[in-house]
This record gives structure tokens, sequence and C-alpha cells, in this order.
């Protein structure tokens, strides 16, 4: 009686209590399988962008910390993917559609900005130009993502989020070599990381 | 509304509720396909339609079946009926627990 679940008397009229009981098993047992898992996508970034600082700050060859970020991020990329469409598998209308769309803008905008940034370098700007302003045009451009979610989905933790990384990436280009990189590692990694704890504790609602 | 809340006897059996919560959990306009519903809610697909049938004919849900490149596809979700009287059967609920509450209504 007190386990509503295993009853098989599925025509039975539950009690009240049990009725509400049921309701919110239900409820969170399919906002957990619907719901992409928000933890995840913001650890993972904040353990990139923790890592990347980190790498570019303490290893002497630039490139071998851009190959290491570079693995990172298409890791990354993957997961990120995974998670995505498999919360969204069997679902379609409005919210998902949005979401899809605002999950594609991440990878459009940052290959563009890829694209930007290494054009840059093709024109002839310094390659310690470069190393300043490239990672912090990226991390620019995340907190402005971040921004829009906390708009689409009236999250004021995300549209905080996005502009401390905005901040943390113009404080880096004023500080530059060598402590930007570290700057924006722990800015920005630490603060998806913080992001990530608080959508532990108490997860968005996902309708916007 | 006045007295004891009903409850809608529609919703107001355990495999129809379960189905009922589980659809008012999509976002309003989110449609859901017949195997992921069967997935979430371990029903078989035969129970599953008996008591979709039950709801669709309260107007509660609606189910189109739709194609995608050629393999048929039916969706699953509430209608605006369906939320408004899932929300209303769920209020009645907390009433019917509160005591309190149901007195301030009454009197």
């Amino acid at each position: 009686m007190s386990e509503p679940h295993i009853v098989h008397d599925a025509d039975r009229p539950p009690t009240a209590a049990d009725a509400l009981a049921i309701i919110e098993r239900e409820q969170a047992h399919a906002s957990s399988k619907l719901a992409p898992n928000i933890a995840a996508f913001y650890g993972i970034w904040g353990m990139v962008w923790l890592a990347s600082g980190v790498l570019f700050f303490l290893t002497a060859s630039a490139a071998a910390a851009g190959w290491a970020t570079a693995a990172l991020v298409v890791t990354g990329t993957v997961i990120s993917a995974v998670i995505g469409v498999r919360s969204g598998r069997g679902i379609t209308g409005t919210s998902s559609r949005q979401g899809l769309l605002y999950g594609l803008s991440w990878p459009i905008s940052m290959t563009a900005l890829g694209m930007l940034v290494g054009r840059m370098g093709a024109l002839g700007v310094p390659g310690s130009v470069m190393a300043v302003l490239s990672p912090a045009l990226f991390a620019l451009l995340v907190g402005a993502l971040y921004l829009v979610a906390g708009a689409i989905w009236t999250s004021p933790v995300d549209y905080a989020l996005g502009g401390w990384v905005m901040a943390v990436a113009v404080t880096s280009v004023f500080i530059g070599l060598p402590g930007s990189p570290l700057v924006l590692g722990l800015g920005a990694g630490g603060g998806l990381l913080v992001r990530a704890g608080l959508s532990l504790v108490k997860g968005r609602n996902t309708c916007s | 509304m006045t007295g004891p809340p009903e409850l809608d006897p529609v919703i107001h059996a355990q495999a129809r509720l379960r189905v009922t919560a589980t659809l008012a959990a999509l976002c309003g306009g989110d449609r859901i396909t017949f195997p992921r519903l069967q997935e979430l809610l371990e029903m078989t697909a035969g129970n599953l339609s008996t008591h979709l049938r039950k709801l669709e004919d309260a107007g509660y849900v609606e189910i189109t079946k739709a194609h995608q490149r050629r393999t048929p596809v039916t969706y699953v979700e509430l209608t605006r009926a369906g939320r408004r009287a899932f929300e209303d059967y769920t209020a009645a609920l907390r009433t019917l627990l509160d005591p309190a509450a149901m007195n301030g209504r009454s009197s």
C-alpha cells in the first residue's frame, strides 16, 4: 500500500496521499530522463577551461598546450552532443526545437570565431598579441552565449555566469602574458564548475 | 468550486495518473513518441494504448501519427484541457490532504 508502484491493479483509485506521491515520483523520474544533465555540461567545460588555462600558463611550448586544448575541446564537444541527443530522444515540439537550436549555436559560433582567429594570425597579428586576444575572444563569446541561456530559460544564475565569464575575458586582456591564461582558466573554469555545483543542488526548470 | 473537491475519475486511476503526470512533465507544446513514453513508464504497449485511448476519449491527450523518413511515428501530448485537468486534479488532492485549506475555502 505504501509503495503504489508495485500494486498491480492499475485501475484501482489510489488514496489522495498515494496519488500525490505517484505524481511527484513520476515527474521527478521523467524530468531526470528528459532534461539534459546540465551539471555535466558545466562540469565538463569548466574542466576544459581550467586544464587549458593551467597548461598554457605552465607549459613552455604553446603548441603542445594548443594541441592538448584542441583534444579537450573535441572530447567535450562529443560528450556534450551525446548528452544533448540522448535526452532529446523521442521528444519534439517548441521547447525541444529551442534547445536544439541553442545547442547548435555553440558549435556554429565557436567554429566561426575559430576561423576568424585563424585569419587574424594569417593577416599578421603578432603571436604575442594572439596569445592574449584569441582565448579572451573565445571566453567573451562563451559569456555571451550564457547570457542568452539566462535570458531564454529565465535563469539569473546563468545570466550572472555569462557576465562573470565576460568580465574574466576582459580582465585577462588587461593582465596580459604570462598571467592571462591562468586568469581565464581559474576565472572561467572556476565559474563553470561553481555553476555545475549549483545545478547539482537545484536543477534548472527546463521549460522556458 | 465549493465543498470538498471531486477527483477527476479519468485521471484518478494509478496507470492513467502515471501517464498524465509524465506527460505533464513535458514542456507545453512538446510531444513525445509512443516508444519513449512506454520506456519512461515501463508499461507494455497494449496497456499504455488502452489508457491513452481513455485519456484521448476524455480530450486530455492528443495522439498524432506522422512519418519520419517513411517510418510511421506516433506522438503523444497532453492537450490544453488535459494539462488543466491535471492541475485541477493536483489542486484537489492537496485540498483533500489539507483540511485547513478546504475549510478556508468553503467558509
